[in-house]
């Protein structure tokens, strides 16, 4: 790669640009695909970036939380934020795996999975429900070995005040 | 201990699933693309760079400026239910992502994600911080904010996609290091704060009028 910069002379603008179909960095950028793309990162465009988020992460949260208002019903076989975690990381994947599609202008790569796939899939609330699982929280009657091995959860609807 | 393993295995088998629907999808024309790296060495001298989009980059600030206005204006003439179920949860989104987008940068120095995983953190404290809190006041507009922090700030905080690509990725050690750290660290951090606040303080019932 750096033999073709050298070659075409203006080293500094190919070194740049090839960094995207590097083999040797190949493992590298797999780990870090979310990182943000290896590019002159100018203030302005990482202001694109930042603000391209704003509309990223609104979109994302409507949508977990619509998904989330979905899987909440009687009788659900599984627990409400399953549904966001798997159209979240489906998204992450389908994104990585047009990368090369995407990158063409590299904020509407963050945007997939910075953006919407990282803020459809949450964290925090699978360590709650599991948390609140471990603890009986709800006081379930079981015994110890269900508060281990079983969960129970309570939606987040339950916490909304109806005001 | 079901639960996280339900998670944990939903989030890499639809990893894979978006991998398997991108390859039966059909690819974006090629002229759609105008400055993606070509093979030919003698081409790409020519070509753009790919940071060459100025009007692109001004659409997305101006973007940014509208979605808040337009959620500002929903927050303040749409009927209480959504406002509160939804819209204030949104405003309170982008600051979360924006977070993460600026801890993403530490990934890149080692060979540990900690950028990711101080997302993941944080966003764990904050909501045990939040939830605890929520379980002791408990009325009004107050307990509506506290479930938007929990809603918006910290789920866009914190991510389990990225989490699961940086999984697959790691080689060896670190990949049951990295797994382990986050799980177990997140469980105790809801444990020490969540839990410490409950055995301290007692808790009511949530959010009642």
């Amino acid at each position: 790669m750096t033999t073709r910069g050298s070659q075409d002379g203006s080293s500094s603008e190919q070194a740049i640009d090839t960094e995207y179909d590097d083999p040797s960095t190949s493992s590298r950028s797999q780990r870090g695909n979310i990182e943000p793309p290896p590019e002159d990162m100018t203030h302005y465009r990482l202001l694109a970036h930042y603000s391209i988020l704003v509309l990223a992460s609104m979109a994302g949260c409507l949508v977990r939380l619509g998904l989330t208002a979905m899987g909440t019903y009687a009788g659900a076989s599984i627990f409400p934020i399953a549904w966001s975690q798997g159209v979240g990381c489906a998204i992450m994947g389908l994104a990585l795996a047009r990368k090369k599609e995407l990158i063409f202008w590299p904020p509407i790569f963050t945007f997939w999975t910075t953006g919407v796939a990282a803020s459809i899939t949450t964290f925090s609330t699978w360590m709650e429900e599991g948390y609140l699982a471990f603890a009986d929280f709800n006081g379930y009657r079981r015994s110890g070995f269900y508060d281990v091995s079983h969960s129970q959860w309570k939606t987040a609807d339950d916490r909304l005040s109806t005001v | 201990m079901i639960y996280t393993f339900a998670t944990f295995a939903i989030a890499l088998a639809c990893l894979y699933f978006g991998e398997y629907v991108a390859s039966i999808l059909p690819h974006l024309p090629r002229r759609a693309l105008p400055s993606i790296p070509s093979q030919n060495s003698k081409g790409s001298t020519r070509r753009r760079r790919p940071s060459q989009h100025p009007l692109l980059d001004t659409l997305a600030i101006v973007s940014a400026i509208l979605c808040y206005l337009i959620a500002l204006i929903l927050y303040f003439y749409t009927p209480t239910t959504w406002r509160h179920r939804a819209i204030f949860p949104i405003l309170l989104s982008p600051p979360g992502s924006m977070l993460r987008y600026a801890l993403s940068r530490l990934n890149a120095h080692y060979k540990f994600p900690l950028g990711t995983f101080l997302a993941n953190m944080i966003a764990t404290i904050v909501l045990a911080g939040v939830f605890a809190e929520q379980h002791r006041i408990g009325s009004g507009v107050r307990c509506n904010a506290m479930y938007s922090i929990q809603q918006g700030f910290c789920g866009c905080l914190s991510t389990v996609s990225s989490f699961a690509v940086e999984v697959r990725a790691l080689k060896g050690w670190m990949k049951w290091i990295y797994i382990g750290t986050s799980v177990v660290g997140g469980h105790v951090l809801m444990l020490v704060v969540f839990g410490g606040v409950g055995w301290s303080k007692g808790y009511g019932p949530i959010c009642t009028e």
